[in-house]
């Protein structure tokens, strides 16, 4: 993976730090820089809990906010649905619904650990339960962020920080608010 | 488990570790329910194709995802878990998050409590869901007359659509949209009110959520009037009949009952008059007759000299006897009783239904009933009557008020029933069966084993027989003609085909009865015998004629089977009407005879009553007066109420209205008389009285004959010698 992003594509504009990247998508979940060694094949990526599915890779560096990439990708999945089943129609908005307000932060200990909880119950659901890969595949981003970015999105949630100063300016509440919810 | 492996066509599998057989193709739902494991679901039902989209069914096959159950064919060896953690867990959620959405309680849970969603969301222990709730909403449609949708309870289980596309083929509703934003939709999203719906209601019955639901129809006509009062659907359900319906269903279709209240001597529905509702009387007596003279219309003629005065005249069928004619000792009318033929007068008391033919298939009322007391009744339009028919109590009711009131004279009123005894009839009240037919229902075939006897007591009833090239229609029946017995007679199976032509009643005697009849009342049976043999010949006789002319004339013309036909020879014809003319004078001012027709060779063939091969004329008779003679010929019994359905019905025009002026009750001075004009319907009596007919005798050029079409026709194509 390093060849690939410092050798081949001649590594990060402007000379920033690799934050994560996604070997296939959002859709393969992020992993963290430190597992920028892995290696581009099928066992390797899988052993690692993603995958080599598209090959179409994202990189991120140091100042993007990794909740705000998951929240990103449920929306795009949701946007993509084609609504013909309940955990892909249903899930994906009520999944995009509870990331947003994570990035609105607020909440307490019990809340967060409730939405937590909750948020693995529609996971599981949507994995196991809708008719095709999209609806299978919408809790892989969060859930890699969660795994490998916890901290990030504790800060969003229990203190109202977003450490890499995107969730929480005018700016982005305005977008926000502008992005939630059905499109018209 | 069984070791045996199954044999070719079936397919073992285990559900929860109890080992299954079943056909290959079966679903593991099917499967499931068939070994009695309930398996949850909201979008599945048995009468449309799955399509899995719902994920309640979800169970476990032991692949990578759960399967939807309702679509998952079986295979050999599938090791099936409808009840684990996982299982149920996914379950739970996806109900959750449908819940998260849901109006609740929405209209279905408010009316009746019995939304499948909310339902299933509370068997699940789903209080107050986690989710965030819809923010957006996507709306509701009132614009239908008939039914409202309300677009967030729905689940998109797509149930409506298929209900509308494959269920009823209207194809009317489908999906738009895509994703979160997806809902149903009408034509290309248009208000339901205005897209191409008709109303039938099958997507509301479809709908297991509230998003479908009966508007309740209300300020139809019926809820004004005469009497006309409002009520709850409680009051109703405190009535011993009404109780086991629905009372949302009574409280949506107000507009479709009503409880009227008629003071003594008021009139609650006239003979003749065409009307669309039933009536159940719970208060007082009412008195049902039949006020059109018992008579028929004769043409008589007075000297027999050159200038001949003729009468037309209404005489009973003691004065004047005809051929073939119906000696039934009563008369069937739209009600739980058969009125009798010299006195056609009987009475109405609480608990009976009457004018069941008229709201089930909108034929005119068959008699008139007054108020004697003071009468408290409930009229009725077909959805309610429909329902009420349904219920068990109400059906139990009406079924023993059949059989203690009009089963003895409806059996009697056939000639060769009259000498069963008392016992036996007691015995029959017991054994028969009341069944129902919806239009179109196939009731007997042709070729199958005969099992039973049939009496009609509501309804028209199609006898056919299939013959090379098409079908014969053999006879309509209805109330108080019967079959099945040719077949349980002779050889033992069904010698045609006989349909219900609409909403049909049948009084199913069963084959053991029918020969333990028989074989007790040796009148009876040779009664049966005879008439059957007689039913037999003619229409063998019928078919050979099917047979012997060329097909495609018999079929367009319906020549053959004429008795008598009145033809003009076209070369001599100068039509000067003479011929119209002299019917109308023979039959006082009513012609029954129109110069117009088909045409064959030079020959018109005047339009006069052919006895067709299929007698629409007899459709709907709603008191049974119309009929064929076993010659074919179709004769008018004596209580024809003049209502003119026949008239109507008759595609030639052959039947035709005559006035007269009678005497009869006045209404507005009950015990007084009054002149009031009363119809009759009248066919071609072929001036019988006369030496020859009007018609040809008055023709001045020698154009018009009374001909035997077999013999005329046979000459004509050139199968005979020239005359």
């Amino acid at each position: 993976m390093r060849d690939v992003i410092y050798k081949h594509a001649g590594g990060i504009r402007g000379g920033k730090q690799l934050k994560a990247f996604a070997p296939s998508g959002p859709s393969s979940g992020y992993l963290p820089a430190s597992m920028v060694d892995v290696a581009l094949d099928f066992t390797a990526l899988q052993k690692a809990g993603s995958m080599l599915g598209s090959g179409a890779i994202v990189i991120l560096d140091e100042t993007t906010c990794m909740l705000d990439m998951a929240l990103n990708a449920v929306r795009f999945y949701r946007n993509e649905s084609c609504g013909k089943c309940v955990p892909c129609r249903v899930g994906s908005q009520k999944m995009t619904d509870m990331l947003a307000r994570w990035t609105q932060g607020g909440l307490s200990e019990t809340q967060y650990k409730a939405e937590l909880e909750l948020l693995d119950e529609l996971s599981t659901a949507m994995a196991q339960a809708s008719i095709c890969g999209l609806g299978q595949i919408v809790p892989a981003p969060i859930q890699s962020v969660l795994k490998h970015f916890r901290a990030e999105i504790d800060a969003h949630v229990l203190k109202g920080q977003c450490p890499s100063g995107i969730c929480f300016t005018a700016a982005g509440r305005a977008g926000e608010a502008n992005r939630v919810g059905i499109r018209p | 488990m069984s070791t045996a492996s199954a044999p070719p066509g079936m397919v073992d599998i285990t559900i929860d570790g109890k080992a299954v057989r079943a056909p290959a193709g079966t679903t593991v739902f099917d499967a499931a329910r068939m070994n009695g494991v309930a398996i949850p679901t909201l979008c599945h039902l048995q009468n449309q194709t799955p399509v899995g989209v719902c994920r309640l069914c979800l169970v476990d096959t032991g692949a990578r995802v759960l399967a939807a159950a309702c679509v998952r064919p079986v295979e050999p060896g599938m090791k099936v878990v409808t009840n684990s953690e996982k299982v149920l867990g996914a379950r739970k959620t996806v109900l959750e998050m449908l819940m998260a959405d849901h109006p609740s309680p929405c209209a279905r849970q408010q009316h009746s409590g019995d939304c499948e969603l909310e339902t299933h969301a509370k068997a699940a222990g789903i209080k107050q869901p986690r989710f965030a709730k819809r923010t957006i909403s996507r709306g509701k449609d009132e614009s239908s007359l008939a039914i409202a949708v309300d677009h967030d309870a729905c689940i998109l289980c797509d149930r409506c659509i298929r209900g509308c596309d494959e269920v009823k083929t209207n194809f009317v509703m489908g999906r738009m949209g895509k994703g979160y934003s997806t809902g149903i939709a009408f034509d290309l999203n248009a208000p339901m009110g205005d897209s191409t719906c008709i109303s039938c209601g099958e997507c509301m019955v479809s709908c297991p959520t509230g998003a479908l639901t009966n508007k309740g129809v209300v300020g139809t006509e019926i809820t004004t009037g005469p009497g006309a009062q409002g009520f709850e659907a409680e009051e109703l359900l405190r009535i011993p009949v009404f109780k086991g319906v629905s009372g949302t269903f009574l409280e949506m279709n107000r507009g479709a009952i009503v409880k009227r209240t008629f003071r003594k001597g008021e009139i609650l529905c006239k003979e003749g008059e065409f009307g669309s509702t039933a009536f159940f009387i719970t208060e007082g007596t009412a008195q049902v007759s039949i006020s059109t003279p018992i008579a028929h219309v004769k043409t008589q003629g007075g000297s027999q000299g050159f200038f001949k005065r003729l009468t037309s005249t209404l005489v009973g069928r003691d004065e004047d006897k005809r051929d073939e004619e119906a000696r039934d000792r009563t008369i069937p009318i739209d009600g739980s009783v058969d009125l009798n033929y010299g006195n056609p007068v009987a009475e109405f008391g609480p608990g009976d239904l009457f004018g069941e033919m008229t709201c089930m298939n909108f034929y005119p009322r068959s008699a008139t009933v007054r108020a004697t007391t003071d009468v408290v009744a409930y009229e009725m339009l077909r959805n309610v009557l429909d329902i009420m028919m349904k219920n068990k109590t109400f059906r139990a009711q009406i079924d023993q008020s059949y059989k203690q009131r009009a089963l003895e004279n409806h059996l009697r009123g056939v000639p060769m029933f009259s000498d069963l005894a008392p016992d036996f009839i007691e015995h029959l009240k017991g054994s028969i069966e009341l069944q129902r037919f919806a239009p179109g229902q196939l009731i007997t075939q042709q070729g199958d084993p005969a099992d039973s006897f049939y009496l009609v007591r509501i309804g028209f009833v199609k006898v056919s027989e299939n013959y090379p090239g098409g079908e014969l229609v053999l006879a309509y029946l209805s109330r108080g003609d019967y079959f099945g017995e040719i077949g349980l007679l002779g050889g033992g199976l069904r010698t045609a085909t006989c349909t219900a032509l609409d909403h049909v009643e049948l009084v199913r005697i069963s084959g053991d009865d029918f020969r333990q009849m028989v074989e007790r009342f040796p009148s009876v049976r040779k009664g049966l015998e005879a008439v059957a043999a007689e039913r037999y010949a003619s229409n063998q006789k019928r078919m050979q004629m099917v047979h012997s002319v060329p097909i495609d004339q018999f079929l367009s013309q319906g020549l053959m089977e004429a008795q008598s036909l009145l033809i003009l020879d076209l070369e001599n014809c100068t039509r000067c009407d003479a011929c119209v003319n002299a019917c109308a004078d023979a039959h006082e001012g009513v012609t029954r005879l129109v110069r117009d027709g088909l045409r064959f060779d030079q020959y018109l063939v005047a339009t006069s009553c052919r006895q067709c091969r299929d007698p629409l004329c007899m459709v709907g008779c709603p008191v049974g007066s119309i009929r064929r003679r076993n010659s074919l010929e179709v004769i008018i019994e004596d209580w024809c109420i003049g209502c003119g359905l026949c008239a109507r019905n008759c595609p030639y025009g052959n039947i035709n209205l005559h006035p007269f002026e009678v005497m009869a009750e006045d209404p507005e001075r009950p015990g007084r008389k009054k002149a009031v004009i009363q119809q009759k319907a009248t066919s071609c009596d072929l001036c019988t009285h006369l030496q020859e007919p009007s018609c040809v005798y008055a023709c001045p050029h020698d154009a018009a004959h009374r001909v035997d079409p077999k013999v005329f026709f046979a000459e004509m194509l050139g199968q005979g010698s020239a005359k």
